[in-house]
């Protein structure tokens, strides 16, 4: 049986497709035909195309990688594939839909809902509906009934040693080398604190797993050798076990790959030691989640880091030559404009650049993070508009402390101070 | 999968105050080949009477956009400023049309699926008042406007236009308004792609020209800039317009360079004038990259300069330097290449890549030993970082000119490692040169058959053929010889050694006339050949005609003094004449 995956985003050029390269590969190597279709804007595909693409691959599952920004798409392209061919059973997976909840669901065109590990969930719906299986219940997912309720499965039971998940950089096909000039790399997967704004703790409940070194070395000998030199380390928190990246970066430096790294871990994971080997290994810029530069906003969060140690870590970062990074938030509970000001100003006192991934952006309230379920506790006022019941508050929302209003001028402060000038129109 | 298109970007040129019958037939069969996020441009030169076309194309989108919600439209009305109050009324219609979509987008936390660029049109400067106003009035509403200007500068409105968000269009060339202004979109379109090529992290091949025209006029679609400027149309009422359109479009996709290059000399002016040098500098080093791997050389020099020029600086600078420098090492300007090699070394002394090229360049200079040390520390330094499988090969080569035959076979050892199997020709050649340098003949003879059966390059055959003679030459097998010989010459006709060795073979064989005729046709090939005009005057001798001889050795030995059988031939002959 041949499967298709989507990653569908109308409003950015396409990216390396990694969640559903890993899905793939799982797949393909339990022996399934898998093509990844990544559409982005600028991406040449037309209704032609999905028509030619059903009609000639005759995928017998087709998945879709879902978060709140393109969800709507999702839907109607769901909606396209099935008037095309109505025997095609559709997935959704990924952040959006890990904590959807089923209802919302009922009237689409979407036939299960991935709510656990991606590989091992969609391989297993696959092989449910290959064997022609009369049970709809699939271990890890939400499925769709006949009268159109969902109906969930028992809990699956993910690999604990990752290493058993294999690479999309180490199967053949999923990856078009020729294509990309950076590689997505997944050293870790999980984590294990507690933010109060973030999904991936509840969606891993808690836990961290880790690829070994070796399979990593392997997978980076891989991207060196198709002439790949950028690589992007995804983990959440990259150096949870700073003796593990200690060891990596030494493996790194024996192999002499000569890379351009660029990673995100938290500003108490990090000393002069392992930044003085991460520079010598070839990282370049190292982003560390801040949030809010007020304590009373960022102790709230349960990020449970503190001010002074994330002003420690850009400076002990700086010093080795490495550039830093900040995300940070506004619109945070208990937040005020003045509060949004001080973090604005704390990028500019500790000499952090505005642009990329240092532009400000206002909370997002996803389902799943405890803001969402606990958003009246924290003061977030979601707007009375009609929102589909798949969507999340989003940014839709003001707070105790921050109307709309204020919301919005915080935007434009930030959007105004950005060295890259955001996302313009004009060529 | 089959190879379908889907079109980008749609112009539609409407038609004034007659309007054309059935113009939703044509129109509808299109949207299915629109790109999944695209733009319709709609030219008018009186937006007034056009209007209501104009609101049957948006309706038409508008329920294409319904029935398919993973789509998303942008329509540019294109046409000249009006202070009317008209205008006002007709955006305003326009903006409330737009509402349904915008309702979807809040709902869901989206950009609008349908939105209004106008583009408006200044015939010249003034009235800025009224223009800035209307503008205003546009942004308001969310209907970003920009402006499209006809032959003045952008200088002029600077104030008028916000350049973060709002595009200015330039229009320069001859021609009727309405090719100006294709022509000027196209170059605008191919920009955006260019730029949208660039930023992605996931890229294809170059980004084609993917833009429908359609002239309601003359009822008739065009299919690129390329077959509107030659007026090669289709017609809209033809029954297989879709196929026929298909068809052309694929087509047009083979070469999507040459129409980046086309647009070239626009494109660089409009990169400037709304500040996107930066991506501009990055651009046309990426078009130079694409000569380039087409060994247009002197076009790729061209375009790493205009990069350099840039102001607004280039990403990888030493990339463009070593670029360069690759040019000029191909066009033989040695002087130019060194210069750009020392000033990158000189910034990194352990860039393998520089090492690299520095070898090319001493190799191009005929410095084997120089050649030498700089492949071998390029391979020291970082062999993942180079071409290592061409680095050994030039190594060996440089070996195989200081007659170091054993070095030049472990080179070509490490090369073949690194070279794919359709490639390996030019490694057995060599090596069958190595081993008859050591005058091992049954090895050379066996890699030159290796070379032969191994998809040898066109140009290459000749060689080959000649040097598998060589072997048979040296066993003294001269019949076996002449039919490689053959074969080299018909593979290359002028040949100068190939005629020359076969001349050889003849006379070996006693066959002189035949000798004569290949000595004849290697000093046609150069007459300067004093080795061939002394080979003539040996063949004329020993068939008896010893005044010709003399003519002949004398010929040769006015050209080189030096050749010892020549004066020994000539001596005797002088000597029996004045016995």
């Amino acid at each position: 049986m041949n499967l298709l995956l989507f990653e569908i985003n109308p409003f950015t050029p396409p990216s390396v497709p990694i969640s559903l390269a890993y899905i793939g590969a799982y797949a393909q190597a339990n022996g399934f035909g898998v093509k990844i279709i990544t559409l982005g804007e600028g991406t040449p595909f037309s209704l032609r195309h999905l028509q030619t693409l059903i009609e000639e691959y005759k995928p017998g599952l087709v998945g879709f990688s879902t978060y709140q920004r393109n969800i709507f798409y999702v839907l109607g392209l769901a909606n396209a594939i099935k008037k095309i061919a109505p025997e095609i059973k559709t997935v959704i997976g990924g952040p959006q839909a890990t904590f959807l909840p089923s209802v919302s669901l009922a009237q689409s065109s979407i036939d299960f809902i991935c709510r656990e590990e991606g590989e091992l969930a969609f391989f297993t719906i696959a092989k449910t509906l290959l064997e022609d299986s009369a049970i709809p219940l699939v271990p890890g997912c939400s499925c769709k009934l006949e009268d159109g309720r969902f109906s969930d499965g028992p809990p699956l039971i993910g690999y604990t040693n990752l290493d058993h998940l294999p690479s999309p950089y180490l199967s053949d096909g999923l990856i078009d080398f020729e294509k990309i000039d950076e590689a997505i790399l997944l050293t870790s997967r999980g984590c294990p604190y507690q933010c109060i704004f973030c999904y991936t703790p509840n969606a891993f409940k808690q836990k961290v797993l880790f690829h070994s070194i070796e399979r990593v070395i392997e997978e980076i000998e891989r991207i060196v050798k198709r002439g790949i030199k950028k690589i992007w380390f995804a983990d959440p928190s990259f150096s949870f076990r700073m003796e593990r990246v200690d060891e990596l970066m030494e493996n790194i430096l024996k192999k002499n790959f000569k890379l351009d790294i660029w990673l995100e871990t938290r500003a108490d994971l990090i000393n002069t030691e392992l930044l003085k080997k991460m520079k010598r290994a070839g990282i370049k810029q190292v982003a560390y989640g801040l949030e809010s530069a007020s304590e009373k906003v960022l102790s709230k969060l349960k990020k449970k880091i503190s001010l002074d140690q994330i002003r420690k870590a850009i400076d002990l970062t700086h010093q080795q030559g490495i550039g830093v990074e900040l995300f940070t938030q506004f619109g945070l509970p208990h937040e005020t404009f003045e509060d949004a000001m001080t973090t604005f100003r704390f990028l500019k006192d500790n000499q952090v650049p505005i642009r990329g991934n240092s532009n400000s952006q206002q909370t997002q309230i996803y389902f799943g993070t405890e803001l969402y379920t606990h958003h009246k506790k924290y003061g977030v006022f979601p707007f009375e508009n009609q929102t589909p019941p798949y969507l999340s508050i989003g940014d839709q929302y003001e707070t105790s402390c921050l109307s709309s209003g204020e919301i919005k001028k915080i935007k434009v402060i930030w959007e105004k101070e950005s060295l890259d000038g955001g996302k313009r129109m004009v060529s | 999968m089959t190879k379908v298109l889907s079109i980008k970007n749609a112009i539609i040129l409407l038609n004034g105050k007659n309007r054309s019958r059935g113009y939703k037939d044509f129109l509808a069969p299109i949207f299915p080949l629109l790109d999944l996020y695209s733009d319709i441009y709609v030219v008018s030169e009186n937006f007034l009477e056009d209007f209501s076309r104009f609101m049957e194309t948006m309706k038409e989108v508008a329920q294409f956009l319904t029935a398919h919600k993973f789509y998303r439209i942008n329509l540019r009305p294109l046409h000249p400023f009006s202070s009317s109050a008209h205008f006002i009324e007709i955006y305003t219609t326009l903006h409330y049309t737009l509402l349904p979509f915008m309702e979807e987008a809040y709902r869901h936390q989206n950009i609008s699926r349908l939105m209004i660029f106008p583009v408006i049109q200044l015939k010249e400067a003034g009235d800025e008042k009224n223009l800035l106003s209307f503008l205003e009035f546009l942004r308001e509403r969310n209907l970003v406007p920009s402006l499209y200007l006809q032959n003045f500068s952008s200088l002029s409105i600077q104030n008028l236009i916000n350049t973060q968000k709002e595009r200015v269009y330039i229009e320069r060339g001859e021609g009727p308004p309405e090719e100006k202004i294709v022509r000027t979109l196209c170059c605008h379109l191919q920009c955006d792609k260019l730029l949208a090529w660039f930023n992605t992290p996931v890229r294809s091949g170059l980004p084609e020209d993917r833009t429908l025209i359609f002239s309601e006029k003359d009822q008739i679609f065009f299919v690129g800039l390329k077959n509107f400027l030659t007026g090669n149309s289709l017609d809209a009422h033809s029954g297989a317009l879709i196929s026929e359109i298909e068809k052309t479009f694929l087509k047009n996709y083979d070469d999507p360079l040459f129409h980046n290059l086309a647009v070239l000399p626009q494109l660089k002016e409009t990169f400037l004038t709304n500040n996107r040098k930066r991506e501009a500098a990055n651009i046309f080093f990426s078009l130079g990259l694409e000569l380039v791997k087409r060994e247009d050389y002197a076009k790729g020099l061209d375009l790493f300069e205009e990069a350099l020029a840039m102001p607004g600086g280039i990403d990888d600078l030493r990339a463009v330097l070593l670029s360069k420098a690759l040019c000029h090492l191909r066009l033989h300007d040695f002087k130019s290449a060194q210069a750009g090699l020392d000033a990158v070394e000189k910034e990194d002394p352990t860039d393998a890549m520089v090492h690299y090229y520095q070898g090319q360049l001493e190799f191009g200079l005929k410095d084997y030993i120089e050649a030498i040390d700089r492949f071998k520390k390029a391979i020291e330094i970082d062999a993942r970082q180079i071409p290592v499988g061409d680095a050994y090969y030039y190594m060996a080569l440089s070996h195989i000119d200081i007659l170091e035959y054993d070095d030049a076979l472990t080179c070509l050892a490490e090369a073949e490692k690194n070279f794919s199997q359709d490639k390996l020709s030019p490694i057995f050649y060599y090596q069958g040169i190595c081993f008859l340098g050591k005058n091992n003949l049954d090895a050379a003879y066996q890699f030159f058959q290796k070379a032969l059966c191994s998809n040898p390059a066109q140009e290459d055959l000749s060689s080959i053929y000649l040097h598998l003679g060589i072997c048979h030459k040296e066993k003294g097998e001269y019949l076996s010889a002449l039919d490689d010989l053959k074969k080299a010459r018909e593979a290359e006709e002028d040949r100068l050694d190939v005629h020359n060795l076969m001349g050889f073979c003849y006379f070996k064989l006693k066959y002189y006339d035949q000798a004569i005729a290949c000595f004849l046709r290697a000093v046609e090939i150069n007459p300067h050949s004093a080795i061939d005009w002394a080979n003539l005057g040996v063949n004329v001798r020993a068939k008896g005609e010893d005044e010709k001889a003399i003519i002949l050795f004398k010929k040769a030995l006015g050209l080189d003094p030096t050749i010892g059988f020549a004066q020994k031939h000539l001596q005797e002959l002088l000597e029996k004449k004045n016995r």
